[in-house]
């Protein structure tokens, strides 16, 4: 499944703490309970570190984890 | 494994439903023969929606312009308002109901379904079958004798009481619109054997006929399905006795007379399912408790014209129902429903093979507390009811993994070595008492448990050994029954090193799960100890009044109420109250069940309900209770904070932190250790040494998202140099994550110039961080 949003921080210009490469827009595969999700955050290009932000992992993937929990 | 293998089997779910009499009728409905809604009826009414009432009406009455005006209301001496001030004048109000409204909507012609019946005699008994049987697509004929001009005119003359011709013609109409024809005939014995002749079922309502015409004597009919020994040939509209029919049972014997009619028609059986015809019991139970005293404001003989009036003696309806257990548990309250209903959601939640379990937050939010099945006059069993469900989830793999989370990682902390200890006395091999404060008080009151075993072992003779562990409640109520038994086998087999110790139990709630088990220890309650050996209290400064607040835990714990109610009197004590909901019928404070994980909302609510109702400060003797109510904002103490005080105002201490709660517990087992035994204790992992600090609003946020010092700590000590870590240049601060067992933690944060991390927010998910790649 895809879901057709992007999520970036609120503010700041974040970089990857461990080779300084400026994040830019990516995809992260989010898996839970047998079932997975294609998502657009800011990822190290480098690294492959993917920045989960608060909103999203409070709203969004909150949402969505505690409906798989129900299925 | 299939699912099927862990649901309830549908005669428990038949056994449960009969048990919640929610659903009975009203006590008026039930004596009502034609068991009109009158509760309905009286709450239109009362809206001042006269229209809605005549639709209500209509639902259930035949005929109902005639029989609304001359109802004889033999509901009145059963509606529940007759033991308080006088029965709701509901005959009355349905006069008033059809004098003021006329029938709603055009009339329903049921299309013609080929049937047919006869009724001879336009009465009221006839009448009504011709109009329940037209309802179900029948066409009936109604004979009349030649002799009256009318059907109206031959009505007219059969009626018990009188109704205006204009009535009854419209009445006629009505029928004939929806199916019914009247025909005019010379009623005799030889109309009726034509009819029979022609394989037509033949009603006679004796209340406008001659019995005469019958061929068989009409005491030989059937009083079940008014069948006579003539086949196809149905009776009713006797008089009783020598006194006239009176309206309503005319109608009544019309109805029962259509069902049987109908029956014979369809070959099915005449005598299946009848018990519930005509005025039946109801095992309805409806409380006069606090009902106000309002006379009725309708009286006979008085025109029932004045809609003030009509909208008084309606709203004098007590609206019968039973919902006790509803109206004293949140929980029951915001699913909205009762018992009976939420038993065939959660058998309807257990069958669902693939789709959305709805009802789960409904088996997890109860508390457990068995007020409902106390207070409910059928001892309905909400609590085994939820239980047992979530057992059953566990078993076949559907509980959701995020919704006990939190108190079952916090039970496996107390099974750890940072807690767990049983300990014998310091000087004695074998001990005669073992205390046992349980988790959350050493997690709350650490220094009062190291106070009381200091006591203990001061006062009581043959060794006094000390368990700090977990009952295994959380494990309990979340259903997991395996890890229940795992955590109480291996405390029983600790504490069996001792000898054979009495246990001195500090918490209730260890104390009812722990005699729960099948061989539960002997345990007598800390109350009890303090009691007997004439401990009192000091008094706290100004301290006077206090409102004795009971567990729901204790409610099967008379012995331990009893103790406390003695220890809490006092010379210096003034007033003692108790909230409403006490004793062996204590609402709960949100935290039992679990309820605190799964929903915080409702367990927030279920405090602040439990505190409105303490008209003082609240005193209390269970940890969870104290917590609760001291952090919905009453002021509250645990009774152990009276007896070893360790604050100016016991009943100002603010509520423990959920991080507090677990240092707590490592420090009072390192302290005690070290006091009686002289051991090191158990040395805290590394990362609890990293420094944090944090403004209230974070420290609040982070509460409610129940994480923990020790989970950002953890993130911390693994983010530089393998962890997952990204950095801010404008506001130089980082952003760490990691995940620990089943949780991904992400910490924002800086480093002060003290070294401490200043934690900005921290946040968690479950889910698992896949594949990453760029924008394609
Ligand atoms: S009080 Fe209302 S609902 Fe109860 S029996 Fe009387 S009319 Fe019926
Ligand atoms: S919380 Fe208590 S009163 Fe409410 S349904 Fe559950 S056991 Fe009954
Ligand atoms: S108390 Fe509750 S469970 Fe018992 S009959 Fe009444 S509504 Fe049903
Ligand atoms: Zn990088």
């Amino acid at each position: 499944m895809q879901i057709n949003q992007q999520f970036n921080p609120s503010k700041g210009s974040w970089q990857c703490a461990r080779c300084r490469t400026p994040l830019e827009p990516g995809h992260v595969a989010l898996n839970y309970l047998e079932n997975s999700f294609r998502v657009g955050v800011l990822v190290c290009p480098r690294c492959r570190q993917a920045l989960i932000p608060e909103d999203m992992a409070t709203g969004k993937m909150l949402e969505v984890e505690k409906l798989l929990e129900d299925k | 494994m299939a699912i099927w293998d862990f649901a309830m089997e549908q005669s428990e779910l038949r056994k449960l439903e009969h048990l919640c009499i929610q659903e009975e009728w009203a006590y008026c409905r039930a004596a009502c023969p034609l068991h009109i809604d009158a509760r309905s009826l009286c709450q239109a009414l009362a809206e001042g929606d006269v229209n809605k009432a005549r639709t209500i009406l209509e639902k259930t009455m035949p005929i109902a312009g005639i029989l609304g005006r001359i109802c004889e209301a033999p509901c009145e001496l059963e509606c529940k308002r007759s033991e308080a001030d006088g029965a709701v004048r509901i005959g009355l109000l349905e006069q008033f109901c059809v004098k003021n409204a006329s029938r709603r909507g055009k009339p329903m012609k049921v299309p013609d379904r080929g049937r047919y019946a006869a009724v001879l005699g336009c009465g009221i008994s006839g009448l009504t079958v011709a109009h329940d049987l037209a309802r179900k697509g029948y066409r009936i004929q109604v004979y009349y004798p030649e002799s009256d001009a009318e059907p109206q005119i031959s009505l007219e003359k059969h009626l018990p009481g009188p109704v205006e011709q204009s009535v009854l013609t419209g009445e006629i109409a009505h029928l004939k619109k929806i199916g019914v024809h009247f025909i005019p005939a010379k009623c005799d014995r030889q109309l009726l054997a034509e009819l029979l002749e022609k394989q037509t079922i033949v009603y006679v309502g004796i209340d406008a006929m001659d019995a005469g015409i019958l061929p068989s004597p009409p005491d030989q009919r059937d009083p079940v399905t008014l069948g006579t020994p003539d086949k196809g040939v149905f009776i009713g509209g006797f008089p009783d006795g020598s006194a006239a029919v009176r309206a309503i049972d005319a109608a009544c014997e019309g109805r029962r007379a259509a069902v049987s009619i109908d029956r014979l028609t369809q070959n099915a059986s005449l005598y299946a399912d009848r018990g519930r015809e005509g005025p039946v019991p109801t095992r309805l139970v409806t409380s006069l408790e606090g009902v106000e005293t309002a006379a009725p404001v309708l009286a006979d003989g008085m025109d029932a014209g004045k809609p003030s009036l009509v909208q008084k003696e309606a709203a004098r309806c007590l609206s019968c129902e039973c919902m006790v257990c509803v109206r004293d548990c949140v929980y029951l309250e915001v699913y909205g429903a009762y018992p009976k209903s939420y038993a065939r959601q959660i058998y309807n939640n257990e069958s669902i093979v693939k789709g959305t379990r709805k009802a789960n937050p409904l088996i997890n939010s109860c508390m457990l507390c068995g007020l409902c099945t106390a207070l409910c006059p059928n001892d309905f069993p909400m609590a085994d009811l939820c239980l047992g469900a979530r057992q059953r989830m566990v078993q076949g793999g559907k509980m959701p993994p995020s919704a006990h989370d939190f108190a079952l990682k916090d039970l496996e902390f107390s099974r750890s070595d940072a807690f767990f200890m049983v300990c014998g006395d310091p000087d004695h091999d074998r001990c005669q008492w073992l205390f046992f404060p349980g988790c959350q008080l050493c997690a709350t009151h650490p220094e009062q448990v190291a106070d009381t075993y200091a006591w203990l072992r001061q006062n009581l003779a043959g060794g006094v050994g000390i368990a700090l562990a977990c009952c295994g409640a959380p494990a309990h109520w979340s259903g997991r029954q395996q890890i229940f038994t795992e955590t109480a086998e291996n405390l029983t087999t600790e504490t069996e090193k001792l000898g054979h110790p009495r246990w001195i139990m500090a918490c209730p709630s260890c104390q009812q799960t722990l005699g729960q088990l099948d061989s539960p220890p002997s345990q007598v309650s800390l109350w009890e100890i303090f009691s007997r050996e004439g401990l009192k209290p000091p008094s706290p400064k100004g301290q006077k009044n206090f409102c004795l607040v009971d567990p729901c835990s204790a409610s099967d714990l008379p012995l331990v109420r009893q103790a406390t109610r003695h220890l809490a009197r006092n010379d210096a004590t003034g007033k003692i109250s108790e909230p409403r909901l006490n004793a062996d019928v204590a609402a709960c404070c949100g935290y039992g069940g679990l309820l605190a994980n799964v929903d915080p909302n409702l367990a927030k609510r279920a405090a602040e309900r439990r505190a409105t109702e303490c008209q003082d400060d609240a005193l209390t003797y269970c940890a969870m209770c104290r917590e609760q109510i001291a952090r919905s904002g009453h002021r509250a103490a645990h009774i152990l904070d009276l007896f070893f005080p360790h604050a100016d105002d016991p009943f100002e201490r603010p509520a423990a932190g959920l991080s507090e709660s677990r240092m707590n517990r490592r420090r009072l087992k390192n302290e005690l250790l070290k006091a009686y035994w002289r051991e090191a204790g158990t040395e805290p992992p590394d990362y609890l040494s990293i420094a944090l600090q944090m403004s209230g609003q974070t420290r609040q946020l982070l509460e409610t998202r129940r994480i923990l010092d020790s989970d950002i700590q953890q993130v911390l000590a693994a983010a530089e140099p393998e962890g997952q870590q990204f950095y801010d240049p404008d506001s130089e601060t980082y952003l760490s994550s990691r995940r620990l067992g089943d949780v991904t933690f992400w910490v924002h944060h800086a480093q002060q110039t003290d070294g401490r991390q200043w934690i900005y927010t921290a946040y968690s998910h479950r889910m698992v961080i896949g594949k990453i790649s760029r924008k394609d």
